[in-house]
């Protein structure tokens, strides 16, 4: 029987300083923007710790629920629905006004791709544990759980959100080679994906140019490789102890969005090589103590849904980091806890409380 | 631990790896970028968002003699627009169009110009811009700037010069002396955003600007009206196709006027052709034919190769150089050395010049100064021309005795004349007076400055009576004013054609070049009038000329006329009874041509 222990005290700090380190950062890097469109330096503060106390409650709630009643299929189904609902309402409701991201009612506001990405590690931890003994069956566990995901995916396209739509196979893909999905189910899944990034990006020239523009920005400093080289001389600029706390110019709207793409850009400038890099060591620490929970969780379904829901934080983090560091082109993934947006910060705290909750067990 | 739950520790030590791996990769890049390359691109961020804004200082003022304003600055306002913020670009020109003197498709074209800044119109009066301003057009603004203003339009335009748009000296004294007059811009750097926003108003840093210093000129605003207007009105009846009177006082140096036709207005300089911007006086060179012979004579005389009362065979009319058949206007027979002068006879010259002798000839040009800029405070002096001494030929001392291949300048040609008026001194020719600062303050006042003795003082009066001479019966009479004594010297000079490679039949340049009053003299002054139609004689065209600008400038400088009896007795004294023919010569002008 596993024992009972406390939730892991380094994961818990270490999250509570991110997302405190991460209120700073939001209102130095967004009070210019809030003052230009709102006329108020703490327009985004304000709404950022509104989010980061329902997320916390949210956490300290699910810290103190057992994480197996993820595993009850009505539970998981009903949270897959809901998402694929809301997704599905997004797609269908305004396909006019372009970009449909937010759910909105009454001022308030709702990502769904959010909450769908943890729905999505839920649901994944859920199904693999179950179908452990025909894992490599393709009729009955790989097609439908690709079914699943491709769902997802194309929903999400819809909005159009190509980053994120990436991310979520990127996360269905990393879960499927934990629990041990045949190497040739993942080779497949890698060669489509291929297949349709060839299709969707390098056939439309003005995308490639768009995501080539990574790789050498200064080819067209003032179009494609604007957001890039901005993002460069902030990080930069810093130097290595920063230019301090409040003092970065390259937010005052060159860097094109300081507060939620680009905040590590800011977090660069104004702290240095010893902030940006502190930064790195305490999602290396949320690493470590995430997988730590998963390696010592009782059962296989904790397991991967602790694995899970930690590279879902943490692959996000990278991905951020190394699109700031011109490392990989432009997507519109946030930096977990730490850039400005309600839905991404209470649904990340969510996936803390049930990493938390299982970090408790050991077997 | 069963196998199953082995594999999944093992595949998760992977991922752990990758990521491990991943942020080893971020963290090397952030080294990159934060250590190595921060120079460069923290610069690169520097100039994008540090803004320097030009001060622009004021430009100095230039002043005649008494004060009076030649060039001052008005502040007028530029129009400028923010193409990004224009709404409607082609309904906003068509308003502009309405109000501006520019054409709408050109003003539509820079509203739609990819450029985050364009110029609309610089300079505009106030009431255009009080109407712009109250259509309250979207993206278009205003700058206030100094325009370079000229209150007497026309006046020494010549002289004075322009300054352009950007208020950068092109001309003139607002050339020469624009370092002087420029001032220094002062700077202010300001930090903005990307939006092109300041977000220090106050700026980082600001130096302000220094306004340029004042020039005062010798030159006398009346004085210039005078000249300038009695040589608009002789090139306009005589049909001339130009003409310089260059007006100095002989004993100082100092330029009282430069007039030159033709003229234009350096408040609309650009209306006016590039060859009305000339400084003619200045820069310009001609043979000045008879009023040389003076100056030879003065060479003669320090020499000591004539006497005054030398009397000479000046033959049938004409004496064969080399060659060349040079002629008189008539047969003299027997002419005494100044009568020589007095009629401007060539063979009489040219007898006087090859007494003189190449060499000494050669050498004497030289040390008067021709073929030298008098290093006068105007841009593009030319020196005239002389030849070198190699390249003179036999007909060479013929031809300089009368004043033909000898290039002069005008104001040359005065400056080194004006000795005789100056007991043998050249002076240094100056326009600018003095330099002040904006509060008034003198900063550098040019005295006079001899340049060097050509002749001695005997020499020059003996000169200066037969200048006297010249005036009151010899070729010059034309010039002659009642009530006062007047030096001078006619000149008519057939103009070489530069493309036949000879002297034209029907060119001309008319001449005189006189001082006054002759027995103190505070004025020099040459007057030359290039291709006159039809008369062309110095004495017919130019002497007039003289004697008009001459009548206005005594009245205005009160020279008291001399004594009736006086005036008499000096007159009898020179005319030593050879008043009939005298009187005849200036009927039937006696100027030499070849």
């Amino acid at each position: 029987m596993p024992k009972k222990l406390s939730p892991d005290k380094v994961l818990f700090c270490v999250v509570i300083i991110l997302v405190l380190f991460g209120i700073g950062m939001v209102y130095s890097a967004s009070a210019a923007v809030a003052l230009e469109h709102f006329h108020s330096t703490s327009y985004f503060l304000i709404k950022q710790i509104v989010s980061m106390a329902i997320g916390l409650l949210l956490m300290m709630l699910l810290l103190n629920t057992n994480y197996r009643i993820f595993k009850k299929p009505f539970i998981v189904y009903t949270l897959l629905a809901l998402s694929l609902g809301m997704l599905a309402y997004l797609a269908v409701a305004s396909p006019a006004q372009g970009f449909s991201r937010w759910l909105r009612w009454r001022g308030f506001s709702f990502q769904p791709s959010e909450l769908a990405k943890l729905c999505l590690v839920i649901f994944l931890a859920f199904y693999l544990d179950r179908n452990r003994e025909k894992l490599n069956n393709a009729y009955q566990t790989v097609f439908p759980l690709l079914a699943v995901v491709g769902t997802l995916v194309i929903l999400i396209m819809k909005q159009p959100d190509l980053g994120t739509a990436i991310f979520v196979v990127l996360i269905a893909v990393v879960m499927m080679f934990i629990a041990g999905v045949n190497w040739k189910y993942l080779g497949g899944i890698f060669l489509s994906a291929s297949l349709l990034f060839y299709w969707l990006i390098v056939r439309v020239p003005y995308r490639w140019e768009r995501l080539l523009a990574f790789v050498n920005p200064w080819k067209d400093p003032l179009g494609y490789g604007f957001q890039p080289i901005q993002s460069l001389i902030a990080i930069a600029s810093g130097g290595v102890s920063g230019l301090g706390v409040g003092q970065s110019t390259q937010k005052l709207f060159y860097l094109p969005a300081p507060h939620t793409d680009f905040i590590y850009s800011v977090i660069g400038e104004e702290l240095g090589l010893i902030g940006a890099s502190l930064a790195v060591v305490a999602f290396g620490i949320f690493m470590a103590r995430g997988t730590r929970a998963a390696v010592k969780a009782p059962d296989h379904f904790g397991t991967f849904l602790a694995a899970g829901l930690t590279l879902m934080i943490i692959l996000q983090a990278l991905i951020n980091i190394s699109v700031t560091l011109t490392l990989l082109p432009t997507k519109g993934l946030p930096l977990p806890f730490i850039s400005y947006g309600g839905s991404a910060l209470i649904v990340s705290l969510i996936a803390v409380g049930i990493l938390l909750n299982i970090s408790q067990y050991s077997s | 631990m069963n196998l199953v739950k082995r594999k999944t520790y093992i595949r998760i030590s992977l991922l752990i790896l990758v990521v491990f791996i991943w942020m080893g990769l971020i963290l090397w890049r952030l080294v990159s970028l934060q250590v190595y390359q921060r120079d460069r691109l923290a610069q690169r961020g520097k100039i994008q968002r540090e803004r320097t804004i030009k001060l622009n200082p004021k430009r100095g003022r230039i002043y005649d003699r008494n004060g009076k304003e030649l060039a001052v600055n008005v502040e007028m306002t530029s129009i400028y627009a923010l193409p990004t913020e224009v709404t409607n670009p082609s309904q906003t020109a068509s308003k502009l169009a309405k109000v501006l003197p520019v054409k709408r498709s050109i003003l539509e074209k820079r509203l739609r110009s990819n450029k985050s800044f364009v110029w609309i119109e610089r300079k505009v009066e106030p009431e255009p811009t009080q109407q712009i301003r109250e259509l309250k057009l979207p993206g278009i603004g205003f700058l206030k700037e100094d325009k370079r203003y000229y209150p007497q339009g026309k006046l020494a335009s010549h002289v004075i010069g322009f300054a352009g748009v950007d208020s950068q000296g092109l001309n003139g004294l607002e050339h020469l002396y624009d370092r002087e007059i420029r001032g220094e811009s002062g700077m202010e750097l300001t930090l903005i955003d990307a939006k092109r926003r300041d977000f220090l108003p106050e700026g980082i840093t600001r130096k302000e600007a220094t306004s340029g210093n004042d020039i005062v000129v010798n030159i006398d605003a009346i004085i210039q009206y005078i000249a300038e207007k009695e040589l608009a009105e002789t090139v306009r009846t005589t049909g001339a196709k130009g003409g310089s009177v260059v007006i100095m006082n002989p004993r100082s140096g100092e330029v009282l006027a430069i007039a030159n036709q033709p003229d234009y207005d350096p408040n609309n300089f650009a209306r006016y052709s590039e060859s009305s911007w000339r400084n003619r006086a200045v820069t310009d060179i001609y043979e000045p034919g008879s009023t040389f012979k003076i100056l030879l004579l003065a060479m003669a005389l320090e020499e000591k190769v004539v006497g005054l009362d030398d009397h000479f065979y000046c033959g049938e009319g004409g004496i064969e150089v080399a060659g060349s058949y040079i002629r008189d206007h008539k047969p003299y027979g027997v002419l005494s050395t100044k009568q020589i002068i007095e009629y401007s006879s060539n063979v009489g010259a040219i007898i006087i010049g090859s007494r003189i002798g190449k060499q000494k000839l050669y050498h004497h040009v030289q040390r008067y100064g021709f073929g030298k800029k008098t290093r006068i405070d105007l841009p593009g002096e030319s020196g005239g021309i002389v030849l070198p001494f190699r390249k003179w030929s036999g007909v060479s001392v013929g031809s300089i005795s009368i004043g033909q291949e000898i290039c002069v300048t005008p104001l040359q040609l005065l400056t080194i004349a004006s000795a005789i008026a100056n007991e043998g001194y050249v002076m240094k020719p100056r326009v600018v007076k003095k330099v002040l600062s904006r509060r008034g303050e003198l900063l550098n006042e040019f005295s006079p400055s001899p340049v060097r003795r050509i002749i001695s003082p005997q020499t020059a009066q003996q000169l200066l009576n037969i200048m006297i001479a010249v005036v009151e019966r010899g070729t010059g009479t034309a010039a002659k004013l009642p009530g006062y004594i007047i030096a001078g010297k006619t000149g008519t000079a057939q103009k070489f054609d530069p493309v036949a490679q000879r002297y034209g039949p029907d060119k001309y340049v008319a001449s005189f070049i006189g001082f006054l009053p002759a027995n103190d003299p505070v004025i020099a002054m040459i007057v030359v009038i290039d291709e006159p139609q039809g008369s062309y004689y110095g004495g017919e065209v130019a002497a007039p000329l003289f004697k008009e600008i001459a009548q206005q400038l005594v009245k205005y400088l009160r020279i008291p006329p001399r004594q009736r009896d006086q005036t008499h007795l000096v007159a009898t004294n020179i005319l030593a009874g050879r008043e009939r023919e005298g009187v005849e010569w200036s009927n039937s002008p006696q100027e030499e041509k070849r």
